[in-house]
């Protein structure tokens, strides 16, 4: 592992882990800021919700939506900071295993005397510091604007359900990375994982309307991430635990892929 | 040092490197000793960089070996990368980086200071180091490269098309650059397809195309075994028939008092002979390696 490596990774990507944490970020204040309004009109809220199918509530995950728990589960919880942290490992990790080859630096990288697993480990070192520092900025952020809206929440709630959306950025980084190591491309690395990011949580949102999913559920990792929805019950140690492992799958993978390739110039 | 050292500081032995139908690299056998400086010739496409990228631990041989150093490249040896300096073919550098942060990077990447190599290399090269890389010229970027290749004083040097887009004032000075690492003993591998760099900067020489060694010879030894072309002016009328049955002439051409010969190897009895017919000048042409170079890509494509 090398410092220098990982402070220039650190360097050339900080706008876009700015960029994915601002999101998160912006997306937790405007919810925060809107909650008062919904829990006013809770009586209302819960009469309209009532009259859709149940389907429908449970794809939209909105059967407890007026308590504090139910909103923030829904509005933050179900997709949006699990986005920011798939895009986050998704984009980090096509980077780190195929960039120097996009850019045409890998003669430059390569010919120093560091290993090539080495080059990617310092990368991922990057990664996963961007992703545990947008972890904690946003438990932060919510703790510190629901105690300004009265939103009663559980701190280690909180955390777990954190924890479990950066587990989900964990798993989709070390996807993204072993295809990168594998294919050299960025391009197809990013598509790749991005695009079953996006087929996981479908999976995860459907389920509750198409019975066939049911079957494929339990190898869903929105659903190792979620399912057990940890805003309420607390930390899903079995879900965080598959979601590691497949991301440690990753990782090995595109470790052993990046020193056995011929790399493009 | 240790076990590693071997007598030559590159070596290559049947060196292939075959991607799918292509044979980019076929059965390359070569060395390059300390102090040396072999240049590595061949048109655009002919296997030189493919056989760089090899060494460097970028592409793996599909058969046969290379070592440097000792060690064997495949293996890309964090030990062996530490001693080789690398000028790639097609630079990119980083571009969100000045030249000098650039240069404190691939530094600290090498575990090395080396601060006083990069100012005196670019004061000599007349680079700014203060500038963005994405603002150099392709001239400047050259030399940032050169520098990244030389700051750490290496004991092998693998240069591909090192001068390619310095003026001839800073040719210059990467020539005493280079002879410098030369007289520090490095074995330096330098690829072009300009002749003339090659001719001047390489103690030997060897010519590839389509991945094949077509030949490696001294520079001395190269022209003697290569046409020249005299021209000789007489006193008097000398007939062309004179010189015809002497060793090494191959045409002799002319009348009244001026003589055109093509002539290989040591012309000392010709000279002699131009003395006694009484010659007043003589001019010579040599061979560039352009032609030699031609000639041999030619015969090699022919067969």
């Amino acid at each position: 592992m090398s410092w220098a490596l990982i402070l220039k990774t650190l360097r050339d990507r900080w706008r876009n882990a700015a960029g994915w944490a601002g999101i998160g970020g912006l997306m937790a204040v405007i919810q925060l800021y809107i909650y008062p309004s919904i829990k006013e009109s809770s009586d209302a809220m819960d009469k309209f919700i009532d009259v859709f199918p149940k389907e429908l509530i449970a794809m939209f995950r909105i059967e407890d939506y007026t308590s504090s728990v139910g909103f923030l589960g829904t509005e933050l919880f179900s997709m949006m900071i699990p986005m920011v942290f798939i895009a986050l490992g998704a984009s980090w990790g096509a980077s780190a295993a195929a960039e120097e080859e996009d850019r045409g630096t890998s003669e430059i990288i390569y010919a120093l005397p560091i290993r090539r697993h080495q080059v990617l480990i310092s990368k991922m070192m990057a990664t996963w510091l961007v992703m545990v520092a947008t972890g904690i900025f946003l438990v932060l952020e919510i703790t510190i604007g629901s105690t300004v809206v009265d939103l009663n929440l559980e701190g280690v709630d909180l955390i777990a359900a954190t924890a479990g959306c950066l587990s989900l950025g964990v798993f989709f980084h070390g996807l993204s990375l072993a295809i990168g190591s594998l294919t050299g491309h960025r391009g197809i690395a990013i598509g790749a994982s991005i695009g079953l990011g996006l087929l996981s949580f479908l999976i995860f949102a459907l389920a509750p309307l198409v019975d066939t999913f049911d079957a494929i559920l339990p190898f869903n990792p929105f659903e190792w991430a979620l399912g057990n929805n940890p805003l309420k019950e607390g930390v899903d140690w079995p879900g965080l635990g598959w979601l590691g492992l497949g991301g440690l799958i990753g990782y090995a993978i595109a470790l052993v892929a990046i020193d056995r390739r011929d790399l493009d110039a | 040092m240790g076990t590693h050292e071997a007598a030559e500081s590159v070596q290559l032995e049947n060196l292939t490197k075959v991607f799918g139908k292509l044979t980019a690299v076929d059965n390359l056998t070569l060395n390059v000793a300390p102090g040396e400086v072999l240049g590595f010739l061949g048109p655009n496409g002919a296997g030189k960089t493919t056989v760089m990228r090899m060494l460097i631990g970028l592409l793996k041989p599909t058969s046969g070996e290379a070592s440097i150093l000792g060690f064997d490249v495949q293996k890309r040896d964090p030990k062996m990368l530490a001693r080789i300096g690398y000028l790639p073919g097609t630079l990119r550098l980083y571009e969100n980086l000045t030249s000098q942060e650039f240069l404190q990077f691939m530094a600290k990447m090498r575990k090395r200071n080396c601060d006083a190599q990069v100012a005196n290399l670019a004061e000599r090269l007349q680079l700014d180091l203060r500038r963005h890389i994405h603002d150099l010229s392709k001239g400047n970027l050259q030399k940032v490269g050169v520098i990244a290749a030389f700051m750490h004083e290496p004991d092998v040097l693998i240069l591909d098309e090192p001068t390619s887009g310095l003026d001839p004032l800073m040719q210059r000075e990467f020539e005493g650059m280079l002879d410098e690492a030369k007289a520090r003993g490095a074995a330096t591998l330098l690829s072009s397809h300009v002749m003339s760099e090659a001719e001047t900067l390489g103690t030997r020489i060897a010519i590839i195309n389509r991945g094949k060694l077509l030949m490696l010879d001294d520079m001395a030894e190269l022209k003697l075994k290569t046409l020249k072309r005299l021209e000789f002016t007489f006193g008097s009328e000398v007939g062309p028939e004179q010189f015809r049955p002497l060793d090494g002439v191959r045409t002799a051409e002319g009348s009244g008092n001026r003589l055109r010969l093509e002539v290989i190897g040591a012309e000392t009895e010709l000279l002699r002979k131009a003395a006694e017919l009484g010659a007043i000048s003589v001019r010579s042409e040599e061979p560039g390696l352009d032609e030699i170079f031609l000639n041999l890509i030619a015969n090699g494509d022919s067969k």
